[in-house]
């Protein structure tokens, strides 16, 4: 059946203003001027003989103004026609409106998104419904379909829900969205039913081909919001992984162009906050992806950062968040447990100095001695980290102090000596040591090499600890030489993991997680009594590479990445914690005790995670990124020949686009004013 | 300042008084325009014309017959005294003013002005008025009957219905020989009678000229937004619009003038159309013209 519909109905008001042409005719009549004439009688013969045409001919100029004003008002009122519908049989009719809420609706060629495009085009169906119809609404998101609305009749409804709808971030999948639109329709009491998608119709939306009832497919009307044909440019960053070195982050970008040509020199920012920290350019081939990595330095306090690319037709995926946790000064405390009076002979004399090499230039460590019978809990505020250096014992106050101190995130370093006692350590602060201490143990050359002292085994770069910085090979330490260490109880089944080992498999560092701490334990002396390792250059970095790794601040893993619309699982086993989670716009979501997962991810941006109790980010999980689906940033569109596969049985039928599904009549309106007007003219010439 | 321009009616609208008006006008025609309009019995002898029967046999030309075998009678200037009457229709159609004259202002400046001609030729010039009160002066040749004739005709109101015919008949009684019987009219008269006396007048010999006096609006009819149209005369009116009756006015008011053309020409009598908006000189001078013509 065909139908007339407008684009701006709220104008056919304007309708009112037809009477114009017949008021001001009257008042023309009645304002009309006097004129003494003398020929009067010869107007009087003419009015008589003429009096039909005359009145026809002014009856004839009323109805033309009076249309030409009715058409001024319906061309500006938008009409539009709906064509009737081809092999449509008798009987009403039901239709339910698929409409894609995924991500890629939100691409907006010419500033209109398709989104708009698709509800502009569903209020046209819904308006123009044939007598009897009845309409549902069915809205393709992630992270399945959702029924707006069954079929009904009451249109009111209908309008109003589509006023509240607006595009997702996630993706969509428009078979399942299909197969609840036929369930709907198998359940409305009509004698045809059609399915109406309103869709970009990227391929990404067509894995799976819907299953249709038993009792037959529906019709299946597609509308063509964007011309398949048309190209859909669009450039992405798809994820960054960021990832803290010492004083910088180490920034992995990956950068896509779904463009049919390559892109170069565009432009790639990072930033924090609100302010660009650095800048790039990346050259794009055609629909490949690109690493573009970044060093940029830490932020001074805590906070998140952003990759983004040059805002395109989908800005959403031009712009990914990450966390940059927090840079500044890491501050550590040296316990020294042999305090000698010659200062080259102290125990913590190396490490001091390895710590802070250079004061003009400053390593980002601040580094405080005390000696272990005057460590108190109070010294623990406020540093990051707590290196144990030969502690003979400690009173089980501050084992209690430390060993909170590591569970609310810091670390702790326990490196041995001659004044440690295995047994009495192990005794009193076993939870604190990554396994129990044994014996000490004197390490041999092998035969083949010169001097005392053996050489640790060859290490992989994997740990953050022995990475190079820009390099895939391992920190070289293959001239170091240790006489003497410390061997540990035998592992098995318990969570510590060895870093470093001798050759011999004697472990020479040792570490282990406790609560969002990590502990760390070194066999042998950090001065050169067990080991000539400190007369070595690697000494320095290795030591305040390790220090950034007890603070945090290496080899941190970064937080999680999910895609719109799927739940983020929650790794925040810590008993009695009450956590909240922010959402990029702002609003807190309270967590319930022992929370596994976090659903409410609509939103794409930086989800911060907080205790309840206040203060930054929770340290351990700080948050993380929900963003697009990667695949939604690929506007490719279905080729007509798999649609016509994928739709299957059912019929299928095309429509004009968003704009075009009704034929837009305002043009013929024009013409026909245009026509009316030269008329009017011609009856006022023509006298 | 061309002399045409010089008696455009806007100019003439600004002279006080008809004498000055009048004379305005006679300065301009008397240019040797003529001695006398009518020719007959005289010793001075005019032309020759082709003897056609009816002609007094006495003024055969002999010698052109013996000479040339052609039958020509002689012709003279009359030397007789001319009687014109002036007849003006003074009723209210011809109150109606377009422009810078109304149409009866017009008529009394041609008036005045073939008063003044006929006079200064000799010719003896009576008045007729149809108004409130009838208004006759009888004619006369005396010098100071022009400035007489003047005062009666600016003292003309336009009032009243138009009696044309009754005008006619007084004219018919008050001239017992031929004359001159000269009529400023808009004509606008619905009585068919007056149409027959002015034949009448002609049939007895009288030389009937009449002016038409119209305004331009009354030809053009140039109004364009709708008008409620009043008579002049009786209490009528019409509502129109003029743009849509324009074309039909003046179609209807082309076939009047051509009707009362036509009409008058069959009764020997001449018509001249005098538009309100024409120098007055210039109506004059083709009147005068067309009769010499009609004449020989």
């Amino acid at each position: 059946m065909s139908a007339l519909s407008f684009a701006r109905p709220e104008l056919l008001w304007g309708l009112v203003l037809a009477a114009v042409p017949v008021l001001i005719h009257l008042i023309n009549r009645r304002r009309a001027r006097r004129q003494p004439f003398a020929a009067l009688d010869f107007l009087l013969r003419v009015q008589r003989r003429h009096a039909r045409r005359l009145l026809l001919r002014q009856v004839l100029l009323l109805v033309l103004r009076t249309l030409a004003v009715m058409l001024a008002v319906l061309a500006a009122a938008g009409p539009r026609f709906q064509p009737p519908a081809v092999g449509a049989t008798a009987g009403p009719r039901a239709t339910v409106i698929v409409l894609d809420g995924s991500f890629s609706m939100r691409y907006a060629p010419g500033g209109r998104s398709m989104f708009e495009r698709a509800r502009e085009l569903a209020r046209e169906e819904i308006r123009a419904r044939e007598p009897g119809e009845c309409i549902g609404l069915v809205v393709a998101q992630a992270p399945g379909p959702r029924v707006l609305l069954p079929c009904r009749q009451n249109i009111g409804e209908l309008l109003e829900a589509l006023e509240h709808l607006g595009p997702g971030n996630g993706a969509s999948e428009l078979g399942p969205s299909l197969e609840e639109a036929a369930r709907l329709l198998a359940e409305a009491p009509a004698g045809r039913r059609r399915i109406l998608v309103l869709s970009d119709l990227a391929a990404h939306a067509f894995p799976r081909a819907p299953v249709w009832p038993a009792s037959g497919a529906p019709e299946v009307a597609l509308a063509e919001l964007l011309p398949i044909g048309t190209e859909r440019p669009n450039r992405a960053v798809l994820e960054v992984e960021a990832r803290p070195e010492r004083r910088q982050l180490m920034l992995r970008s990956r950068l896509v162009s779904f463009s049919g040509r390559d892109e170069k020199g565009i432009l790639v920012q990072v930033g924090f906050k609100d302010e660009v920290s650095v800048s790039g350019f990346a050259d794009l081939p055609a629909r490949q992806e690109v690493l573009k990595v970044f060093h940029p330095p830490m932020p001074p306090e805590t906070t998140q950062g952003w990759v983004a690319l040059r805002p395109d037709d989908l800005p959403g995926d031009d712009r990914v968040p990450f966390w940059a946790g927090a840079g500044g000064v890491v501050s550590v405390l040296l316990v020294n447990g042999d305090p000698q009076p010659v200062l080259a002979r102290d125990e913590l004399y190396f490490i001091e100095r390895a710590l802070a090499p250079d004061p003009g230039e400053g390593s980002g460590i601040l580094s405080r001695s005390v000696a272990a019978d005057l460590l108190r809990e109070e010294d623990l505020v406020g540093v990051q980290a707590v290196v144990l250096a030969n502690v003979a014992g400690l009173r089980p106050g501050l084992v209690e102090a430390l060993r909170g101190f590591v569970r609310d995130g810091g670390g702790l370093l326990v490196a041995v000596g001659e004044r440690l006692d295995p047994a009495r350590a192990s005794e009193s602060y076993a939870d604190l040591l990554v396994r129990p201490l044994r014996d000490v143990v004197t390490l041999q050359a092998s035969a083949a090499e010169d001097g005392s002292g053996m050489a640790f085994a060859p290490a992989a770069a994997r740990h953050p600890l022995l990475a190079t910085p820009g390099s895939e090979e391992a920190l070289d330490l293959s001239r170091v030489r240790t006489e003497r260490a410390m061997v540990t109880e035998p592992g098995g089944g318990d969570d510590a993991r060895v870093v470093l080992a001798f050759e011999n498999g004697v472990p020479a560092l040792l570490e282990k997680t406790l609560g969002r701490g990590r502990l760390l334990l070194w066999s042998t002396t950090l001065d050169r009594d067990w080991t000539r390792w400190p007369a070595r250059a690697s000494f320095v970095p290795f030591w305040q590479r390790v220090c950034f790794y007890l603070a945090g601040r290496l080899g941190r893993p970064a937080p999680p990445r999910v895609d719109s619309g799927q739940p983020v699982p929650l790794d925040l086993a810590e008993e009695g914690e009450r956590l909240q989670v922010i959402r990029p716009d702002g609003e807190r979501v309270a967590l319930a005790p022992g929370q596994r997962y976090f659903e409410d991810t609509a939103l794409c941006g930086w989800y911060e995670i907080r205790t309840d109790a206040g203060g930054g980010p929770r340290e351990g999980m700080p948050g993380f990124v929900v963003s697009p689906p990667a695949a939604e940033s690929d506007l490719k569109p279905i080729s007509p020949e798999r649609l016509a596969e994928w739709v299957g049985k059912a019929q299928l039928s095309w429509r004009a686009g968003g704009d075009g599904a009704r034929r837009p009549l305002a043009l013929e309106c024009l013409g026909l004013l245009l026509l009316l007007l030269f008329g009017e003219a011609w009856l006022v010439r023509r006298g | 300042m061309t002399q045409e321009t010089a008696l455009a009616p806007e100019v003439l609208a600004r002279l006080a008084g008809l004498k000055v008006r009048v004379e305005r006008v006679v300065e301009g025609l008397l240019a040797g325009i003529h001695r006398s309009a009518r020719h007959g019995v005289s010793t001075e002898f005019v032309d020759h014309k082709a003897y056609s029967p009816g002609d007094d046999p006495r003024r055969l030309d002999w010698k052109v017959l013996a000479r040339l075998d052609r039958v020509m009678v002689r012709r003279f200037l009359d030397e007789t005294r001319l009687a014109a009457f002036l007849a003006m229709d003074a009723s209210g159609s011809m109150g109606y003013r377009g422009s810078a004259l109304a149409k009866l202002e017009y008529a009394k400046v041609l008036a005045g002005a073939l008063a003044a001609l006929l006079l200064h030729q000799g010719d003896e010039v009576g008045l007729l008025a149809t108004a409130a009160r009838p208004v006759e002066l009888v004619p006369s040749g005396r010098g100071e009957h022009l400035l007489e004739l003047l005062g009666v005709l600016e003292a003309l109101q336009p009032q009243g219905p138009t009696h044309l015919a009754e005008l006619v008949e007084r004219y018919l009684s008050r001239m017992n020989r031929r004359g001159l019987l000269l009529l400023f009219s808009d004509l606008f008269d619905a009585d068919p009678a007056a149409l027959n006396s002015l034949r009448l007048a002609a049939a007895r010999g009288h030389s009937v000229r009449v002016f038409l006096v119209l305004d331009a609006d009354e030809i053009d009819f140039p109004f364009e937004d709708p008008a409620l149209f009043t008579c002049l005369e009786q209490e009528r009116q019409l509502l129109t619009y003029p743009r849509e009756v324009r074309d039909a006015y003046r179609e209807e008011m082309r076939a009047f003038i051509e009707e009362c053309r036509r009409a008058l020409g069959q009764a020997g009598a001449t018509l001249e159309l005098s538009r309100c908006d024409e120098p007055p000189d210039r109506v004059l001078r083709r009147a005068l013209s067309a009769w010499q013509e009609a004449t020989r």
